[in-house]
């Protein structure tokens, strides 16, 4: 049997046992029969595994280089590097779909019995939810798009990937932004459950965290490296240009570190129990939203990869998924009022409170932002645009806000904050706060919002820091038992300071950015901020299809010379897309960076013109980046909470000591 | 005495920099020029700013614009100019005015209703219902 009617066929076979799943499942709920709810999860299950078997057919298609297989004929070809296959497999639109299709089969496979074991009032509604989910897309991909289809002849050589695909970044970046979006699958399903059981109380919090933190953590590393992409590729100089795709990614984030706060209040103190929820839901409904923007093109975007005919199956799955949520939530309206009230601004809670107001506003800012264009061609039938600026001016002020309060939020006690004690706490970061600004007020910024960002990003890296610093001047034994038993609130501490770093670089490349554009002749020098670049000569070269251009430079900086090379390619069959080879020199430690782009060249290479960005301190966002991992994996890291792990030791039982191994 | 000092270091840092040596005048152009293209949308590529952009058409607007500040034209000239040979839609800040004043208006009622919503979740918001036991 050949690859491709193995492929069809796992599908098939997954699809068939989801609807088992599926339906049993629902049948379960309604009936009441145990038997039947447990045949249904097994079903699941083997839906996961035929999925996988399917990705494992797909990936086997491009490596073998089976162009018979309509995704491999779109975008792998004979050329290619072998460490650009997984790039390919999810660089067009059948494959990513797969890609999605089978993470979301995970879920199923995976997510479902594990909170069916410790939730079994739960699991039937989750199964039902993840497993309609699932049911969609392996539909689509068996009737619609599906990545199998067989080509007859086969080509002898496939068209290749998009080389602005052609990196490393690649093989990583699509998958872990798709696990975030489908991730969002389980903490949706758990809000279902808990809202149709009926049991809304702070039990499904506990259950949803470890879920809500994974998709969390995956969108963050997804959107990040999706930034480090850009930035080193797209050769515009910039991480991140508020492009609908950009956006759309960016919203269940946002609602995901929402959530991930407001959680805490209703732990704690019994209130925002709707907004919890709702947050939960609407994570899942926007990145539905998010797809179908990438996949219809309804928008223009500079994310065209993945555009195809598929996506108003997404808007009506959209639709579908919130209606359901509104009418869950109406109908539970009773149950979620809590009678509680925030009795002080100066308090954990109202801090939370505040947290989610900035957050939320984002997000909805960044919504209307992006469908605003929409929204005016469908009522005046006028054409505008909304860029960059529009969120430079709305966005920047609330993420600074945002900021700031991550340094203040976790000085705050719950309920009331005691005035004295907090201000004594929180001096020394006003302290390097307000030097930081007035440093940069005497060294000629004007700016009121950018003397207020390089503030917030020092104040807040001092708070977290004197908080760390804090349990460290008692030893470093009786630091590492702190730590240890604590590693959600210093998980915590290590997140705010890896989001700080990352404002950081962003502030620096933003705010202090300088570019020019400049014409040399050869061995003639042009100086750009602190940087001299002299043009020393270029080549071209073709090499397995691809036709470079390479020009080679020094550039001198505080007594240095260094060499940097920034070219062109052209891609054989990709004429009309030529690619940036950018050339970035990264100074140390101050992490900034001079960016050159060869935007042109005269014959025999002796003139060509650049493009020159000074990107001071950008380096330090990917830092940031690795920062912000650490804190999540010290918030994952399982160890013993010691208080349950005793509690467990004493009564034997098991799911007592599971949590404490969890610890979160 | 400290806050005295402060001031003085405020006003001296101020008058450094109103006073300063300012760039040379082809650094200032060049500065305006990526600041105008910022605000233009490229009008042939798909979500990219005149700015950002590396296509032909982007880089003949790039001249433009520095053509235009040559001769003296202010930034909202120039703009105006630009919207006049492309269209409305190039403008990626869009303008304060008309119809499209509804895209401004949106952050402002978000803050103003998120505000309002959270601020009713307190207590001091209900005289009579203060300070209940828990």
């Amino acid at each position: 049997m050949d690859l491709a009617a193995l492929g069809r066929l796992s599908l098939l076979l997954a699809l068939a046992l989801t609807c088992y799943g599926v339906g049993g499942s629902g049948l379960a709920v309604w009936l009441r029969d145990d038997r039947l709810a447990r045949s249904a999860r097994g079903a699941l299950v083997g839906a996961g595994l035929a999925t996988t078997l399917a990705m494992a057919v797909l990936a086997a298609g491009f490596i073998t280089s089976d162009f018979s297989i309509s995704a491999v004929a779109e975008t792998s070809a004979l050329g290619m590097p072998p460490g650009l296959t997984f790039a390919a497999i999810w660089g067009g639109q059948a494959g990513s779909l797969l890609l999605w299709a089978w993470l979301t089969s995970l879920h199923a496979g995976i997510a479902v019995p594990l909170i069916w074991r410790r939730r079994p009032a739960f699991g039937p509604y989750v199964a039902l939810v993840v497993g309609a989910v699932l049911l969609f897309f392996l539909a689509v991909l068996s009737f619609e798009s599906s990545p199998f289809e067989r080509l007859v002849p086969a080509p002898a050589d496939g068209r290749g990937l998009n080389p602005l695909l052609w990196d490393l970044a690649m093989q990583i970046h699509p998958p872990l932004l798709t696990a975030g979006y489908v991730s969002f699958v389980t903490p949706f399903a758990i809000a279902v459950a808990a809202l149709a059981t009926g049991q809304v109380g702070s039990a499904w919090l506990a259950l949803n965290r470890p879920w809500m933190l994974l998709a969390w953590s995956l969108q963050a590393a997804g959107l990040i490296l999706g930034a480090w992409w850009a930035y080193r590729v797209l050769g515009w100089g910039g991480f991140w240009g508020w492009d609908p795709v950009e956006n759309v990614a960016l919203i269940p984030w946002l609602l995901a570190t929402a959530y991930l706060h407001s959680a805490m209040v209703q732990e704690r103190r019994g209130m925002l129990k709707t907004w919890n929820i709702a947050l939960c839901l609407l994570c899942y409904v926007l990145a539905i939203f998010g797809t179908f923007i990438v996949r219809s093109g309804v928008l223009t975007s500079v994310h065209s990869f993945a555009q195809s005919l598929i996506g108003p199956y997404f808007f009506v799955w959209f639709g579908v998924l919130l209606t359901v949520a509104v009418l869950l939530i109406l109908y539970r309206a009773p149950l979620l009022a809590s009678s509680r009230r925030f009795e002080s601004v100066g308090s954990r809670e109202s801090g939370f409170l505040l947290n989610n107001l900035l957050l939320a506003s984002l997000a909805a800012t960044t919504f209307w932002g992006t469908i605003f264009p929409l929204i005016s061609e469908l009522l005046t039938g006028r054409q505008v645009a909304v860029g960059a600026p529009y969120y430079g001016q709305v966005n920047a002020p609330l993420l600074v806000g945002l900021v700031i309060l991550a340094g203040v939020g976790p000085l705050l006690a719950w309920r009331r904050t005691a005035g004295r004690a907090f201000v004594r706490r929180l001096a020394p970061a006003l302290l390097a706060g307000g030097l930081v600004s007035a440093a940069f007020l005497l060294s000629g910024i004007s700016q009121a919002l950018l003397l207020v960002a390089v503030g917030a990003c020092a104040f807040t890296a001092a708070a977290v820091a004197v908080e760390i610093a804090g349990p460290l001047r008692r030893g470093p034994a009786a630091a590492w038992r702190r730590f240890a038993g604590e590693r959600r609130r210093w998980g915590g501490y290590v997140v705010h300071l890896g989001v700080v770093l990352v404002a950081v670089g962003a502030v620096g490349a933003s705010g202090f950015g300088t570019e020019r554009a400049v014409t040399l002749g050869l061995n003639e020098s042009a100086s750009v901020g602190q940087y001299q670049i002299t043009y020393r000569g270029a080549d071209s070269f073709v090499r397995g299809g691809v036709t470079h251009v390479d020009a080679r430079f020094d550039v001198a900086t505080a007594g240095r010379v260094d060499e940097l090379v920034a070219g062109r390619r052209v891609h054989r069959g990709w004429e009309s897309q030529p690619v940036s080879d950018v050339g970035i020199r990264t100074s140390f430690p101050q992490l900034s960076d001079v960016y050159v782009v060869l935007s042109g060249w005269g014959d025999g290479f002796e003139q060509v013109s650049l493009r020159v960005l000074v990107n001071p301190a950008i380096g330090w966002m990917w830092v940031g980046g690795l920062v912000f991992f650490l804190g999540v994996l010290i918030v994952f890291w399982p160890g013993a909470v010691p208080r349950l792990a005793a509690a467990a030791r004493e009564s034997g039982d098991k799911s007592l000591a599971w949590q404490a191994w969890r610890g979160v | 005495m400290a806050r005295r000092l402060t001031a003085a270091l405020l006003l001296a840092g101020l008058l450094l920099a109103l006073t300063g040596q300012g760039p040379a005048d082809e650094d200032l152009l060049q500065e305006k020029t990526w600041a105008i293209a910022g605000k233009l949308a490229c009008p042939v590529c798909a979500g990219q700013s005149v700015k950002d952009s590396g296509a032909e058409l982007a880089v003949q607007m790039r001249a433009a614009i520095s053509e235009q500040l040559r001769r003296g034209r202010s930034e909202a000239q120039v703009i105006e100019f630009m919207v006049e040979r492309y269209g409305e839609e190039i403008l990626l800040d869009p303008p304060k005015s008309g119809p499209q004043l509804w895209v401004w208006i949106g952050p402002v009622a978000i803050v103003a209703a998120g505000l309002a919503i959270a601020a009713s979740r307190f207590d001091f918001f209900r005289p009579g219902r203060r300070r209940r036991p828990e």
